[in-house]
């Protein structure tokens, strides 16, 4: 079941007034009727793996209250690695058995072996990466005594199955989502008016923006090599708004549907694209994920203490392991290096911290600097995102030296891909919205706060039809994140 | 949650009115006027002509009403329906013709072994069904049989500006800047020459032409359309229109003159070798250019039988 799809259109208002309704606004009954709900929303996607989603949620739910209840440290150390073991276990067969395999074997086979590894046809159950980061975050804080155990069952399972974050995050801390899901929720009309704005901005990003610029994008990736250098330059750009307005859309839905039920989630984008440096793109970026590896992976290898060689090395592992995450290829986890790298100069002359600000923070336009560092840093990120969309590693370089080419000076092939101005001009309104609403939790929240009513209504009508319009004649694509 | 839930629906209501108001705008706009060139079917109400034409894009590329009004003195309208070459859309097309007009006196079918016989019950042919799109919103009683043989669903026909959107009708209906040959002249109007560089002479087509097994549906529906005209008064009378030379098989082109004969429909085959052997008559395999359509004009001035089937002389 997509957000962007008729069946959820019918199954959120059908939740949501049972939630408000007929539950009598009981908190145990809500709670229960929100996990039913999760799981159903589960299921339509594939029922079998709602048996591992409830193993692995049972195993951390456990193993938090035998940890709390050990007796000596050995014992809780015993439970500890029992539950980090089996959920990297789980994510580690279905994300990552066959690259490992594979890659073994192909390094056994350049030292002259003939391995005969078996590659299995494993399906990676949706959503898994996060509903693992999920458990792996409470039952390490329980382990650091940050959090006690929850002993009620259906919290916490609501808590690491809340449908809105259930496959795509944004990935929540125990800390932050246990105790809105322990305690009374009253309707707020300010809130559910927010959330239904943030889903109508979130739908126009995926279905309008994303869904278009994927055509275009996959047309150019598809077939690299007969397009001139502009033209892959083109397609680099095209996957840069795609996977930015696809899984930011997709947050904001997640986020605003929340909303509707009087729970708020964790930020997971901030306007990254007007990043003036890698460091704060990095804190814009799916900013769940980074805080989690910040928290969980940084912070306990050292972080930023000690010298400046573990400081690179912690930096180097981080970005690492947050491009493997992303999956099992060589592309997400050169990706990844290649951030480590942009990212190295200004930790090695502290200005990581330079730009805590959103850029030309309370201005119209940004001054001359601050568009110079935007520019840098978005074509760095461009450059990155070919590897991330890339197949293998050989595709990848292999696009990059068809970018480096003679017919860079090329005028792009617009017309061969479909793109036309209209198109253009849409995308461009759209940046140039997000400029305005930057320094709001997300670009329109804005005209909800300033606009009189009939024009906030007429904006909204507006967007809603062309939605519409896309949605209808529009190509539809599968949420990039679902992958992970 | 009271004002919540009315705001909600007021929303709703609100873009439901709006795309109400956009949709009557457009169909004010489109009103009498071609979106892209083939939705031909507003033109054909109160023409009341004495010859109407039937058929595929062979038809509506071949006969030229301005000829027959000067050669014959006889009004007529060309209603050929692009992309369909089955006589179950031909049959559709009359029926339509002859719900907003007086019943011509003449009816030519362009037929050939590349028309088959079809269904209006279980059309899975769906060509161009875009072109038809934008009579699908609210459907007037006589567009129906039209929008139902092209499964228009009900979405597609209740829901404001779904047909548009879906069918990606709104630049054109907006622009209105797709006024084709077919619009200006009343059939398709084609000067340029054979472009074998960018389409390959080739006899490929013949892998579409009429199978021995096909004869008898093809006779049978044949049979409607010919019983169809008699019910209405109207004569039918069949042309095989040049096709060039590469695609043109005698004895295949013989079986749909052999299924006129035994229907006793008057026959035409304007097939000659002066046209099909020269490729400047032709833009591809199968349809004449203007100066192909000229000397094709030639022969039918001269053919005694289209003659004395209009009663002309």
């Amino acid at each position: 079941m997509l957000f962007n799809s008729l069946s959820f259109a019918l199954f959120l208002p059908v939740v949501f007034f049972l939630y408000w309704f007929a539950t009598g606004r009981n908190l145990k009954l809500q709670n229960i009727l929100l996990l039913i709900a999760s799981y159903f929303f589960y299921a339509c996607w594939d029922w079998r793996f709602l048996f591992l989603l409830v193993f692995s949620t049972a195993l951390d739910f456990f193993t938090g209250i035998k940890m709390s209840e050990a007796a000596n440290k050995s014992r809780k150390k015993f439970w500890f690695w029992l539950s980090i073991i089996a959920n990297l276990g789980f994510l580690g067969f279905f994300k990552y058995y066959n690259f490992f395999a594979a890659s073994f074997a192909n390094g056994l086979s350049h030292l002259g072996f003939k391995p005969n590894f078996w590659t299995l046809q494993v399906i990676l159950p949706v959503g898994i990466s996060f509903y693992t980061f999920h458990g792996l975050s409470y039952v390490i804080d329980i382990y650091k005594n940050k959090i006690k155990p929850d002993r009620n069952f259906i919290d916490y399972s609501v808590f690491v199955s809340f449908f809105p974050l259930l496959v795509a995050g944004p990935i929540e801390r125990a800390t932050h989502l246990l105790p809105q899901v322990k305690t009374n929720r009253a309707f707020e009309y300010a809130k559910a008016v927010d959330g239904l704005r943030q889903i109508l901005w979130g739908l126009f990003k995926k279905m309008v923006i994303a869904d278009s610029c994927a055509q275009f994008a996959n047309q150019i990736f598809d077939n690299p090599g007969i397009y001139n250098g502009s033209t892959l330059v083109l397609g680099a750009l095209f996957f840069t708004i795609q996977i930015y307005c696809d899984f930011s859309g997709y947050s904001d839905i997640a986020i605003g549907t929340a909303r509707l039920f009087g729970i708020d989630l964790l930020r997971n984008f901030a306007f990254p694209y007007f990043s003036r440096d890698i460091a704060e793109f990095w804190r814009r970026w799916h900013i769940s994920l980074s805080t989690w590896f910040r928290d969980y992976l940084y912070i306990p290898l050292g972080g930023s203490r000690g010298g400046t060689w573990m400081k690179v090395r912690n930096i180097f592992i981080i970005f690492i392991v947050s491009g493997f995450w992303h999956g099992a290829n060589w592309t997400f986890i050169f990706w990844g290096l290649l951030n480590a790298l942009y990212i190295m100069p200004s930790i090695l002359l502290k200005t990581n911290r330079n730009n805590l600000n959103i850029a030309a923070e309370g201005k119209l336009l940004p001054s001359f600097e601050e568009v110079l560092s935007m520019g840098t840093t978005f074509a760095l990120t461009v450059f990155a995102w070919i590897f991330f969309r890339s197949e293998n590693i050989q595709f990848a370089f292999n696009y990059v030296s068809g970018v480096f080419s003679k017919s860079f000076f090329n005028i792009p092939y617009f017309k061969g891909i479909g793109f036309n101005l209209y198109f253009f001009a849409i995308v461009f309104i759209f940046f140039v919205i997000e400029w305005w609403g930057r320094e709001h939790q997300y670009a329109i929240q804005r005209i909800g706060l300033l606009w009189p009513k009939l024009s906030r209504w007429s904006f909204y009508c507006c967007l809603s039809i062309v939605i519409y319009y896309f949605s209808v004649a529009g190509p539809t694509q599968q949420f990039i994140y679902f992958q992970f | 949650m009271g004002p919540f839930l009315k705001k909600v629906l007021y929303f709703f209501g609100f873009v439901l009115l709006s795309t109400l108001v956009l949709q009557t705008m457009l169909s004010i706009r489109i009103y009498n006027k071609t979106v892209r060139g083939h939705d031909n079917l507003y033109q054909t109400t109160n023409v009341n002509a004495d010859v109407v034409f039937l058929g595929s894009s062979r038809c509506w590329a071949h006969f030229d009403p301005a000829f027959f009004d000067t050669a014959f003195k006889l009004k007529s309208v060309n209603i050929g329906v692009d992309g369909h070459s089955e006589i179950s859309m031909a049959i559709l097309r009359l029926k339509y013709y002859l719900s907003g007009n007086k019943p011509p006196g003449f009816a030519i079918l362009s037929f050939d072994p590349l028309v088959y016989a079809g269904s209006t019950t279980h059309n899975l042919n769906f060509v161009h069904k875009d072109d038809f799109a934008r009579y699908a919103f609210l459907p007037a009683q006589k567009n129906l049989p039209v929008l139902n043989y092209f499964k228009f669903s009900l979405p597609e026909k209740y829901i404001p500006l779904y047909s548009i959107f879906k069918y990606r009708l709104l630049k054109d209906c907006i622009l209105l800047n797709n006024i084709d040959n077919y619009v200006q002249y009343g059939y398709e109007k084609h000067d340029e020459f054979w472009d074998t560089t960018a389409n390959p002479v080739s006899d490929i087509l013949k892998n579409n032409f009429l199978k021995k097994e096909d004869i008898p549906s093809l006779t049978e529906s044949m049979d409607d359309l010919h019983k169809l005209c008699l019910k209405n008064n109207i004569k039918l009378l069949c042309i095989q229109t040049p096709v060039y030379k590469i695609i043109y098989e005698k004895m295949v082109f013989l079986s749909t003159q052999r299924i006129c004969k035994e229907l006793l429909i008057p026959f035409v085959d304007t097939n000659e070798d002066d046209i099909i052997d020269n490729l400047k008559y032709f833009y591809n395999s199968d349809h004449l250019n203007t100066n192909g359509v000229a000397k094709m004009n030639e022969i039918l001035k001269k053919d005694s039988v289209l003659s004395s089937f209009l009663n002309y002389n």
